[in-house]
C-alpha cells in the first residue's frame, strides 16, 4: 500500500492546546480525499502540517510523522515541499498589487517552471482553463483581481497553485461563501485535475463530498473518528458525529 | 442644550483653535513674503547672492542645499527602515523583536541637537578621514564628488545625519504598514513555496504605495529640519552640486540671519519667502503621503 501523504500518530499543539491528537492517514495517488468535521476540529491545522506551513506559527509543536512521497517532511526542504504540496487557503487571497495575469504567473516565474515569456503565457492560460476561468478573464488579464467576484477569485487562487504543477493539492474549503455556479465549476475542475495530482479537500458540504470525493476522513476534536470510501461511509456512518455532519446538523 | 451637546461644543473649540492657528500662520507667512516675490521676481529663486548692504537676496544656495540634504536623507533612511521593518516584523523572534522595536523608538526621543552634535563633531570627522577622501580620489569625475572635501561638515554629512535621525519615524510608519498587511498574504506566499526573500519582494511590492508615502512624509520632515543641519552642513552660502562642499539650507539660513534681517530692508521678506516655499512643499508632500496611505489601506483590505 503506497500513500502519497502518510501521517502516523500526528499530534499538534498550538499555544499549549492540543489541536490534533494522534491522526493517522494514508492518502492515495490520484484520488480526492475529503476531510469533514465541525468547526474547530482541526481541519485547517491538518493541511497546514502537511506542507509545513504551520512552522510560521512559532507556538506550534508537532510530533509524530508525516511522510510525503516516501520522504519524511522534515527531510524535505520546506520551501521545496510547499511547491510539491501546495495549499490553497480558506479565504481567497489574490495578491492585491498584481494583475490577474501576474497573480498566476508569479509563482511560475519564481519557481522556474516556465522561463520564456511564451512558456509563462502558455502555463497561465492552461491553469486558468483548468479552473474554467480563462473565458471569463481573457479580456482583462491586466486588471487587478478586485474586479473579480469571490468565486472567480477563489478559482484564480487555485489556478495560481496549479502553475506549480503540484503532486498534492490541498484545498481548504474552496467553495465556502461561493455561489452554486462557481461551486460546480470548481468541482468539475477537481474531477479533471485528479488525473494529474492527488487532492485533499476540506469541505463543510456533504453533497460536495459525495459528488467529488473518493475517500472521506471525519475529524472531530483533533481525532479521525471515521474513514473509508465515500460511498460506504455515506451509506453506513458508524459515528453519530458523522451522521450529524452528513445531515448538516453540525 | 443637552449635556452631550455641550461636550461636543467644548471639544469643538480647541479643534477649531488649532485649524485657525494653521490658517493664521499661512496668512502671516504669505503676506510678509509677498513683497519679496513681487520686487525680485524670479531672481529671488535663481540668484546665488545674499548681500544685505547691496540688497541682493537670492535663495538659490539655500534651496539647493535643502533639496540635496533631503534627497540624501531619503537615500539613507529608506533602505535602513525597510530592513528594520523586516527585522522587527518577521525575522526576529517575538521577544527580541519587541526589544529592538523599543530601542528604535527610544532613538526617536533623542533631541535633534544630540544628533547634530554627534554628526557635526564625531561622524563628520570620521567620514572625512575615510569615505570622503576616497570618494573624491576615485569618483571625482562625478560632479557630486568633484570638489575636494575640506572638512567633514558638508552637504553629504548633513543629509546622512538627517537620514539617521529619521530612522525611528520612517521605520514606525513602515512597521505599522507591514502589520496592517493581512497575514494571509504572507502565508499565501509561503504556501506557494516562496522563499523568504521572494516573500519579502512580494511584500515590498504590496507596500510600494506605502513606501512612497513614507518617503514623502520623511522628505516633508527633512525639508524643515533645522538644528541637525545647522550643526553639520558647514553653513556656507554657496550653491554647489558637489555634496562634499559645505552648504546651507533654508531653515538653517533663516535661523542664522533672523536677527540681522530686521536691520536691512528686504531681508525679512526674502527669508519669509524661503520659509513659504519650504512650508508649501512640506505640506504638499505630507498631504499626498497621507492620501496615499489611506488609499493603500483600501486596496489591501479590499
Ligand atoms: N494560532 C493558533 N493558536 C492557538 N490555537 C489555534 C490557532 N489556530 C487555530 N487554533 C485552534 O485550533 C483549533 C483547530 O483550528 P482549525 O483552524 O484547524 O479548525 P478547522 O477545523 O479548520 O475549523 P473551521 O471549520 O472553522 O475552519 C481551533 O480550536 C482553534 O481555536
Ligand atoms: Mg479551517
Amino acid at each position: 500500500m503506497s500513500c502519497v501523504v502518510e501521517a502516523r500518530d500526528l499530534v499538534v499543539r498550538l499555544g499549549g492546546r492540543t489541536v490534533l491528537s494522534g491522526v493517522n492517514l494514508c492518502i492515495k495517488h490520484n484520488s480526492i480525499s475529503v476531510i469533514m468535521g465541525p468547526s474547530g476540529s482541526g481541519k485547517s491545522t491538518l493541511l497546514r502540517v502537511i506542507n509545513r506551513l504551520i512552522e510560521l506559527n512559532p507556538e506550534a509543536e508537532v510530533s509524530g510523522r508525516v511522510v510525503i512521497m516516501g520522504k519524511d517532511i522534515y527531510e524535505w526542504d520546506p520551501y521545496e515541499l510547499r511547491r510539491y504540496v501546495v495549499l490553497v487557503q480558506q479565504e481567497p487571497t489574490p495578491f492585491p498589487n498584481l494583475s490577474i495575469f501576474d497573480n498566476v504567473a508569479l509563482p511560475a516565474k519564481l519557481n522556474g517552471v516556465a522561463r520564456s515569456r511564451e512558456e509563462v503565457e502558455k502555463l497561465v492560460r492552461w491553469a486558468l482553463e483548468k479552473v474554467m476561468l480563462w473565458d471569463e478573464v481573457k479580456d482583462r488579464l491586466r486588471k487587478p483581481p478586485t474586479v473579480l467576484s469571490g468565486g472567480q477569485r477563489q478559482r484564480l487562487c487555485i489556478a495560481r497553485a496549479l502553475v506549480l504543477r503540484p503532486e498534492v493539492l490541498l484545498l481548504d474549503e474552496p467553495t465556502a461563501n461561493i455561489d452554486p455556479a462557481n461551486t460546480l465549476k470548481i468541482e468539475e475542475s477537481l474531477k479533471e485535475l485528479k488525473e494529474d495530482m492527488t487532492i485533499v479537500l476540506v469541505t463543510h458540504m456533504p453533497h460536495q463530498a459525495a459528488r467529488v470525493g473518493d475517500f472521506i476522513y471525519v475529524l472531530y476534536n483533533g481525532k479521525i473518528i471515521e474513514e473509508g470510501p465515500v460511498g460506504e461511509v455515506f451509506l453506513h456512518p458508524r459515528h453519530e458525529v458523522t451522521t450529524k455532519l452528513l445531515e448538516r446538523v453540525l | 442644550m443637552r449635556k452631550g451637546d455641550r461636550a461636543f461644543y467644548l471639544l469643538l473649540v480647541p479643534s477649531l483653535f488649532s485649524s485657525a492657528i494653521l490658517m493664521l500662520i499661512l496668512i502671516h507667512v504669505t503676506t510678509v513674503s509677498l513683497p519679496a516675490f513681487v520686487d525680485r521676481g524670479l531672481s529671488l529663486l535663481t540668484s546665488v547672492m545674499w548681500s544685505p548692504p547691496t540688497q541682493d537676496y537670492g535663495l538659490l544656495p539655500a534651496l539647493v542645499g535643502t533639496i540635496l540634504t533631503s534627497l540624501i536623507s531619503i537615500v539613507v533612511v529608506t533602505p535602513i527602515s525597510l530592513s528594520i521593518m523586516f527585522l522587527v516584523g518577521d525575522l526576529l523572534p517575538r521577544g527580541l523583536s519587541r526589544v529592538f522595536h523599543r530601542l528604535v523608538e527610544v532613538m526617536g526621543a533623542l533631541p535633534t541637537v544630540i544628533y547634530g552634535l554627534w554628526g557635526g563633531f564625531t561622524l563628520s570627522r570620521f567620514l572625512h578621514g575615510t569615505v570622503y577622501t576616497w570618494l573624491h580620489d576615485y569618483l571625482s569625475y562625478i560632479p557630486l564628488f568633484s570638489c575636494r572635501p575640506l572638512s567633514g561638515q558638508n552637504i553629504l554629512t548633513a543629509g546622512v545625519v538627517l537620514g539617521i535621525s529619521m530612522i525611528p519615524y520612517a521605520s514606525s510608519l513602515l512597521i505599522e504598514g507591514y502589520r496592517a498587511i493581512p497575514s494571509r498574504y504572507i502565508e499565501t506566499a509561503y504556501s506557494l513555496g516562496f522563499y523568504r526573500f521572494e516573500t519579502y519582494g512580494l511584500v515590498t511590492s504590496i507596500m510600494k504605495p506605502l513606501l512612497i508615502a513614507s518617503i514623502m512624509l520623511s522628505m516633508s520632515r527633512a525639508l524643515g529640519e533645522t538644528t541637525i543641519v545647522a550643526l553639520t552642513i558647514g553653513n556656507a552660502y554657496v550653491a554647489s552640486p558637489c555634496l562634499l562642499s559645505p552648504g546651507i539650507t533654508v531653515s538653517a539660513w533663516i535661523v542664522s540671519q533672523f536677527e540681522s534681517a530686521f536691520i536691512y530692508p528686504g531681508a525679512l521678506p526674502a527669508l519669509y519667502a524661503g520659509a513659504l516655499l519650504v512650508m508649501v512643499l512640506s505640506l504638499l508632500l505630507s498631504f499626498l503621503g497621507i492620501m496615499l496611505i489611506s488609499k493603500w489601506r483600501g486596496v489591501i483590505y479590499g
